[in-house]
Formats: structure tokens, sequence, C-alpha cells
């Protein structure tokens, strides 16, 4: 009897010790079962509203949750909620008519991200005939920055677009972003900074891609 | 049954850590040797172990700490605090703060007392770079010979300049002693001069003699009141920072001895690494006279093994830039968990949020001098992230691709492969 319970609070005891590990770290965060409560009344009705409209439309829905609740946090006031979380609206129909409806809910918050620092639709739309599966987070989360921090945007666009058809892989993204970014802390022009940057990335044509000469690149200024 | 309880014990303490998580546990020990010196007397050196624990929350902090020394070949406990404070959030530059205290000091035979304390504060902040509060409470000693209690008003005023922060404090103590006038083999004693005679006949102060036991005068009522203005710098650089302060004690010549009417004192901490500090100090501190402790001379050197070691100022906020974070760093521990470190020195709290949070600010556990953690369920992707020092500006971590934002100004875009 005694050997039985003791087997039997051994068990016990490792099952509590998977289940901590197992719940603990996924404890850390725990979700609000009715995070729009946080807004109030009248603004949850037209964010609700909104979000309606992109389920209907079919474009990702959480991205404008969590606008709204990013809006309630820092407590922005109500219009600013509403123009914001309609804006992410906007923005992501105008991501899937430049790329389209297959992309992952990375892809879609990095379009979102770009289209809202400013590159054009037609320098976002290129991506989509030269995409042959390739994530493009990567890409688009560092042409972002790249505007972000001053590099004019058709420079940008078109100088990512070069290393996305010549094939560069995230580590060659992540590398120009690090090394255009030390650049410019240090002094260095955003847009001479890049420029010279990309000359030292390595090209890899993957077969069958095809190089337009750089002139005639996405050439959009920032409008 | 033991082993079951225990697992339900473990289990419930699992359960309830999502509560826990947001708070930070930090504690520190140091160990070394303190040399005192009291006017008149032998100085006297001592072998001293301090342990401290401090539990945070966003507006509440609970701590104790305590000491024991090592006299002759016996161990003694020489005090125990507990405290508490509740902060209330900030609405237009405002935030109320109660603190209360108890604790208990046994230094020897003759210096044996309790006392409980409770406080008041309202503080105005400045654009968080500065404040201003004012406050007022009571503290209620026991097994002291000269106070019944004190009444404590008083006011400050702080600010950081570059990587110090300054703070000045004015502090109005007032003290009552109500005592029999019959000592115990039952002879009555006068009131003296300075005293005042309370009777229950007269109704005199009658709250404050229900010792008493008959109509006659019995009891004797002295008040004084001193005041203490203090100026104080902290001051951090790399591996070294540097505590100061020094002050003044206003009082007619009666209620301040001449020993305690200025004082000064200053402790450097050099850390070796970044939970091991080597600690020195020294200086002058005041009489205390609601604790009986007399004004003494000491001198200190030791270790400080610590999970936290900047001192919690008499400011609720104190907040950096971003500038001052050396280190953010992501990286994977499990499957959809991350773990974010950031080293950032002089500061009492630090928090991320994000799109992964649903924008709900999380605090980060502090693991040493500048290191500070949190492991979270982030999903693979691209999701945006602030972070904020001692509750100043949401900014973009460091070392991450960032974009402008319609609330926040830049947030920033982590990328999880």
């Amino acid at each position: 009897m005694t050997l039985v319970s003791s087997r039997r609070s051994r068990v016990v005891i490792r099952a509590a010790a998977v289940l901590a590990a197992a719940v603990h770290p996924l404890a850390l965060v725990a979700q609000d079962p009715d995070p729009l409560s946080r807004l109030d009344p009248n603004t949850r009705f037209v964010v609700e509203v909104i979000i309606d409209s992109a389920r209907v439309a079919g474009v990702p829905t959480r991205p404008l949750l969590l606008k709204a609740l990013q809006g309630a946090a820092y407590h922005a006031d109500n219009k600013h909620i509403i123009a914001a979380v309609r804006s992410v609206f906007h923005a992501e129909l105008d991501v899937r008519v430049a790329l389209g409806s297959a992309l992952n809910e990375s892809e879609w918050a990095s379009a979102v991200s770009a289209l809202q620092s400013g590159v054009p639709l037609e320098a976002l739309a290129k991506f989509r005939g030269e995409r042959s599966g390739k994530p493009l987070t990567r890409a688009l989360v560092v042409l972002t920055d790249l505007i972000q921090r001053g590099v004019p945007v058709s420079e940008a666009s078109s100088a990512i677009m070069q290393l996305w058809q010549r094939g560069a892989g995230d580590g060659d993204f992540y590398g120009l972003w690090k090394n255009v970014e030390q650049d410019i802390l240090s002094g260095q022009n955003p847009g001479t900074a890049l420029e010279q940057r990309m000359r030292e990335i390595p090209v890899r044509v993957t077969p069958g891609t095809k190089i337009p000469p750089a002139s005639q690149e996405p050439n959009n200024s920032s409008s | 049954m033991t082993e079951p309880k225990a697992a339900i014990v473990a289990l419930t303490f699992v359960l309830l850590a999502p509560q826990g998580a947001l708070a930070q546990i930090a504690s520190k020990v140091e160990a070394g040797t303190i040399m005192t010196q009291q006017d008149g007397e032998v100085p006297a050196s001592i072998f001293s172990v301090a342990p401290g624990i401090r539990f945070d929350l966003p507006y509440l902090a609970l701590a104790a700490h305590g000491s024991a020394w090592l006299t002759g070949q016996q161990w003694q406990i020489a005090d125990g605090t507990l405290s508490g404070s509740l902060l209330t959030p900030t609405v237009s530059h405002f935030r109320g703060e109660l603190i209360g205290n108890a604790s208990r000091a046994f230094f020897d035979r003759s210096l044996e007392n309790d006392q409980v304390d409770g406080q008041a504060r309202l503080h105005m902040l400045f654009a968080q770079r500065g404040g201003i509060w004012v406050g007022g409470g009571v503290a209620r000693p026991w097994r002291i010979a000269v106070v019944s209690s004190v009444d404590v008003t008083g006011g400050g005023a702080w600010t950081r300049v570059g990587d110090a922060m300054l703070s000045g404090t004015y502090t109005n103590f007032f003290f009552t002693k109500v005592a029999a006038t019959r000592d115990s083999s039952g002879t009555t004693q006068s009131c003296g001069t300075r005293n005042e005679p309370l009777s229950l006949a007269s109704g005199s102060g009658s709250s404050l003699s229900s010792s008493s036991t008959s109509s006659a005068t019995t009891d004797c009522r002295r008040q004084s009141r001193f005041s203490d203005i203090e100026g104080s710098v902290n001051w951090a650089y790399g591996w070294f920072e540097l505590t100061g302060q020094a002050g003044y004690r206003f009082g007619d010549s009666y209620d301040v001895t001449p020993d305690s009417r200025r004082w000064a004192a200053g402790t450097a901490v050099l850390w070796i690494t970044s939970r091991v500090a080597a600690v020195m100090g020294g200086g002058r501190v005041p009489a205390n006279p609601s604790r009986g402790l007399p004004a003494r001379n000491y001198a200190n050197f030791g270790l400080m093994l610590s999970y936290s070691s900047i001192p919690r100022t008499t400011v609720p906020v104190a907040p950096r830039t971003l500038a001052a974070v050396k280190d953010f760093e992501v990286r994977p521990l499990a499957t959809g968990t991350q773990k974010i470190t950031v080293r950032v020195g002089g500061v009492e709290t630090v928090e991320v949020m994000g799109d992964f949070s649903d924008w709900t600010p999380l605090v980060l556990m502090r693991r040493g001098r500048d290191l500070w953690d949190i492991t979270l369920p982030v999903t693979t992707g691209v999701h945006e992230i602030n972070l904020r020092l001692d509750g100043g500006p949401w900014l973009a971590p460091p070392g991450l691709p960032t974009r402008r934002d319609s609330f926040s100004g830049d947030v920033g875009l982590l990328v999880v492969p």
C-alpha cells in the first residue's frame, strides 16, 4: 500500500513538473478574453465595424485589433485610434492589390509597414512578379527601416529590389541593414551609405533570374 | 500524502505565476566589517551579514531586510524591517504613495525596540525628469525611554543630471513622550521644567494619560521637535557607483545634541562582476531619537552578492533614455519561446510591450547589476516591440529595424525566424 502510494505520489509530482514546464513560459502573457474592452464603447463600435469589413474583404483582422490595442496602450485619443485602424485596413487592401492574398501573417504585416512608410504601391507590386516562393518579410522590414532612417524612397526601393532579384537571402538583407545603420549613426549621408554598402554585397544569381539594369528599377519618389 | 500536497502546492504556484511574473523579485546579501564609534566610547568592530529582498509590482513594493552581527563568538540579530509601499498611477503629473514599515532593532540590551510607522506622500512629476513631494505620517515606537510617538511631516525634490540622481529632503519630527511620575517603587517625581503635567482630573491630555491611576497629576508629557535637511547624490558610472549624503539638524539645544547637528556619509560600490561588488563606506549618522540610537561614526568594508544593487531612492520614478541601453538581445529558448535580454544600468524598471503581448506592458526581471530579462511566447514572423525604462516614454529598442508609428513615434520590428 505504501509502495503504491509512493509511486502514485511520484507520478503526481512528475505530472506537476511537466505541467509546470509546459504552462509556465506560455502563461507569462495571459491573453485578455476581451481585449477591445480597453477601448471606450464608441471607439470599440467603430473598430469592430472596421474589423468586420476586413473579414468580409478577406484581409487579416488581427493587425487591426492590435493597432487598436496599441492606441489604447499609448492612451491615444479615440479619433486617433480609429484613424490608425482605418489606415491599416486601407493599407491591407492596397497590399492585396499589389501582392495578392497568398501572404503569410508576417508578410502582411511587413508589407503594410512598408506601404505606410511611403513605399509606392507600384514598387511593392514588383516584388510579386519576382517572388517565386521566397519570403518577403525581411526584405520589406529592411526597406521600411531604410526609409525611416532617411534613405530616399526611390533609392531604398531600388536597392532592395536589386538584392531581391539577385537572390539575396535574409542574412544579406540583415547585413546590409546593420552596415547602413552603423554608417548613418556615424554621420554618413543615408543615401550614400546605402549606395556604398550595396556594392559590397556579392551577386548570387539563381538560375533563370533576369537582372534588369539599375536604370529600369523603380524610381518613385515619396509622395 | 505529503508529496501529492507538495505537488498541488507546486501546481498552484505555477498557475499563480503569471501574476507574479509581472513582478520583480530582487535580493542581495552584504557581508563585511563595520567599525563604529559613539562619542565617549571605545570604537567597536563587528562582522555583519545583511540580507535583503524586494518584491516589486508596478504599483506595489514589498521589502524585507535585516542584519546579524558576529560579536565575539556569537551571532546576534541586530535588526529587521518589513516595509511596503503602494503607489497610485500618475494622473496629470500627480502620484500618491502610501508607505508602511514595521521594524525591530536589538543592538544591545539597552537599545532594544520595535516601531511601526506609516506615511502618505503626494508626488508631482515634471516630464519624468524630476519631481517634488510632500507628505506626512506617524511613527509609534515601543520600549523607547524617550519617545511615545513621532509625527513626521516633510517634503523633498529630486532631479536627474546625467548619470547622477540628486535629491533633497526637509523633514520635521515632532516627538511626544508621556511618562508616569511614579517610578516602579511608587516614588513620585516631578515633571521638571520642560515637561507638562497631565491630570485626569483637569481633563488636560486625558487621552494621552490613560495609564493614570489617580485624579492627581500622575503623568508628564514632554514634547520636542527638530527638523532635518538632507541632500544626497547617487552617481553610477560603468562599474562604479557612489552615494553620498549630508545633512543639518535644526532645533533648540535641548532637543538636538551637538553631535547630531551635522553629518555626512558616503558609500562607494565597485562591481567586480555583474553580481558581486566590493562596498566601502563611512561617515557620521545623527542620533535617531525614535529608535533610541545615539549619533555615531562608522566605516564599513565588505562584499555584496546581489541581484539588485541600486538602492531604492525616495522618488517614485527616475526615467532614463534608451541611450543608456548597452545591449538588447532576443534569442530563442524553445519552440515559440524567446528570451529578451536588456543590459542597462541605473534603472529600477524595464518593460517591453508589443503585438505579442496584445500591447500590454510586461516587466523584465532583474538578473544582475545591469542585466534584465523576460521569457515570452513569441511566434515566428515579424513583431512590433517597444521598450521603456523607469516609466519613461516607449521607444524602439536599439539594434532592431524600426518603423514610424502613428502613436509612439518609432516602433521596433522584431523578426523571429
